[in-house]
């Protein structure tokens, strides 16, 4: 290792609030970048589940309705 | 065909020129707004000739840069409107010279104008007499680039007419032009060689001549059914 | 026969089924790939490398700045050239990876930015200096931000697409006119400032976790670029049978 202790390496003899600063904005950008498109992958799981559901609820409410067409 | 080529061409530009001629109070607003911009600079900044002379070049080439982009919004969504755009989309023959032709009256009736009012805002900026030329010719060069490059984005922003979208895509496009023609202008102040930047605006205006229309008329197809 | 053989593959690859299959099994060890070079870049490169001589430490900001703004550039290619060929041979996956390629550049390009932007206070002392690298890559992060504006004023996804694929493609031709403008102008106003040091003069104890880097971030910008196209298959695919089945046999996976 270049520094001596991890103090020095966390300090860089002034520039490490330059250098970690940096460091820290790269990072939660590039995490969101990975986030993101999981939290949308998962939304439109559910939007899919929950269309398929409205559909089956369609399906049986209009099988019940063929069911009933004779005795009204 | 060659007949029937320019005859596109020619006649779109004629017709263009003539609605732009009929209704002349729209035409002149660009250029009213090129001459008022112009005068709050002296207001917001400072009368003096030294400052006004050394931001002048620049200044002169974001105002005709803004002045085209307000005007450029509006050159295919009349069209579009009235559906005569959509009779030209339908019609067998090559969408490039009628698109042409419709930049072209653009051309004629907005940058060459600004080209013949900017020695106004010269003498105003007091720019010395020596680069009144140069801009005038960078001015006429590069308004047409801004024209073309600025029916990209109005051809692709057509169904929702134009607006602040419409800066946003094509502000980046312009900077180049931007650049050399600024350049020119100060290159002919300093008394330096200015025909080296004016050449890039020339080159510049050749590129964009040969690509533009063929972006152009992929986005007004893209747009119809958008 | 032959003819036919060839393109079967062709055709595969443009098949978002296809495409979400197979980056299912990619993903690990794609994931594990990135994160492994990229922290041995960063450690490498921010505790072990040796300090420029003239910049001191802050010029281990160039292990996140240079690769984010080369994977960044290069984004934009990968952007306007998967809406080429998607317009060319109309192939959908195409736009999907070209949708989903710009917020990745954007991010990058924001990331380049700032860490320019940083870099620039100790160096400069400024945080903000008119340098041509600097510039385009603000300006490229305009061009990135007017395709994804362009996308959200079509209610048609088709005709979306094919603008977007335009707009990029006549970015495309631009930026390099762009970069070597925004240099001529540079050099015209602004001699001889101190330059972020460039790779070739680099000491190969500085160039080497640089390189781990470049690679680090590109296969970052895949890894993105495939969670993304994976999220909007899903979300425009959402009437094909097989996208109904994964989510009925499946709801667990997340």
């Amino acid at each position: 290792m270049y520094f001596d202790s991890l103090q020095q390496l966390m300090s860089m003899n002034g520039h490490g609030i330059y250098v970690w600063s940096s460091f820290a904005i790269s990072a939660v950008v590039m995490i969101g970048l990975i986030v993101k498109p999981l939290r949308q992958k998962q939304a439109a799981m559910k939007n899919i589940e929950l269309q398929i559901k409205l559909q089956a609820s369609k399906q049986a409410a209009k099988q019940t309705e063929v069911a009933d067409a004779p005795h009204s | 065909m060659a007949n029937n080529l320019s005859g596109g061409f020619k006649a779109y530009l004629h017709r263009d020129l003539l609605i732009a001629l009929r209704d002349r109070g729209d035409l002149s607003k660009p250029l009213m707004f090129f001459l008022l911009v112009a005068v709050m600079v002296p207001l917001a900044i400072a009368p003096e000739a030294s400052k006004l002379s050394a931001i002048a070049p620049g200044l002169i080439w974001i105002l005709a840069l803004l002045a085209t982009l307000l005007s450029i919004e509006r050159l295919f969504s009349e069209d579009y409107a009235d559906g005569s755009l959509e009779q030209l989309l339908i019609s067998p023959n090559l969408l490039m010279m009628p698109i042409l032709g419709k930049i072209t009256a653009h051309w004629l009736v907005i940058g060459l104008p600004l080209t013949l009012l900017s020695p106004v805002i010269a003498i105003w900026f007091s720019l010395p007499i020596s680069a009144m030329v140069p801009m005038m010719l960078s001015l006429a060069l590069g308004t047409a680039v801004l024209s073309l490059i600025g029916a990209v984005g109005a051809a692709l922003t057509l169904p929702r007419q134009g607006g602040v979208l419409l800066a946003l895509l094509v502000m980046p496009l312009y900077m180049p032009v931007l650049i050399f023609g600024s350049a020119t202008i100060q290159a002919a102040v300093d008394g330096l060689n200015w025909l080296a930047p004016l050449a890039m605006l020339a080159a510049l205006l050749a590129v964009a001549i040969v690509l533009c229309p063929l972006a152009i008329s992929a986005g007004l197809r893209i747009a119809k059914n958008g | 026969m032959n003819f036919n053989l060839q393109w079967t593959w062709f055709h595969r690859l443009g098949s978002p089924r296809w495409f979400y299959q197979k980056t299912q099994r990619w993903l690990p060890w794609l994931a594990i790939a990135t994160l492994a070079l990229l922290v041995t870049g960063l450690v490498w490169g921010l505790a072990f490398a040796p300090p420029d001589a003239k910049q001191g430490n802050s010029f281990r900001i160039i292990y996140l700045h240079v690769p984010a703004s080369v994977v960044a550039l290069a984004g934009y290619y990968i952007m306007a050239i998967s809406g080429a060929v998607g317009l060319i041979w109309r192939i959908k996956l195409s736009f999907m990876l070209m949708r989903s390629a710009a917020p990745i550049g954007a991010a990058l390009t924001f990331i380049a930015l700032v860490t320019g932007a940083i870099w620039g206070k100790p160096t400069w002392g400024a945080y903000w200096v008119w340098d041509a690298r600097i510039t385009s890559m603000l300006i490229l992060l305009f061009l990135y931000f007017g395709v994804i504006a362009l996308r959200h004023t079509y209610s048609n996804n088709e005709a979306a697409d094919k603008a977007g694929a335009v707009l990029s493609l006549v970015g495309m031709v631009n930026v390099p006119i762009i970069y070597k403008s925004v240099d001529w102008w540079q050099t015209l106003h602004q001699p001889a400032t101190i330059k972020f040091t460039g790779a070739p003069s680099m000491h190969p104890d500085m160039f080497a976790p640089l390189v781990v880097m470049i690679i680090g971030f590109y296969s970052f910008y895949s890894l993105a670029l495939i969670l993304f196209a994976r999220a909007e298959i899903l979300r425009r695919e959402y009437r094909a049978s097989w996208v109904r089945q994964l989510v009925t046999n499946q709801p667990a996976e997340k």
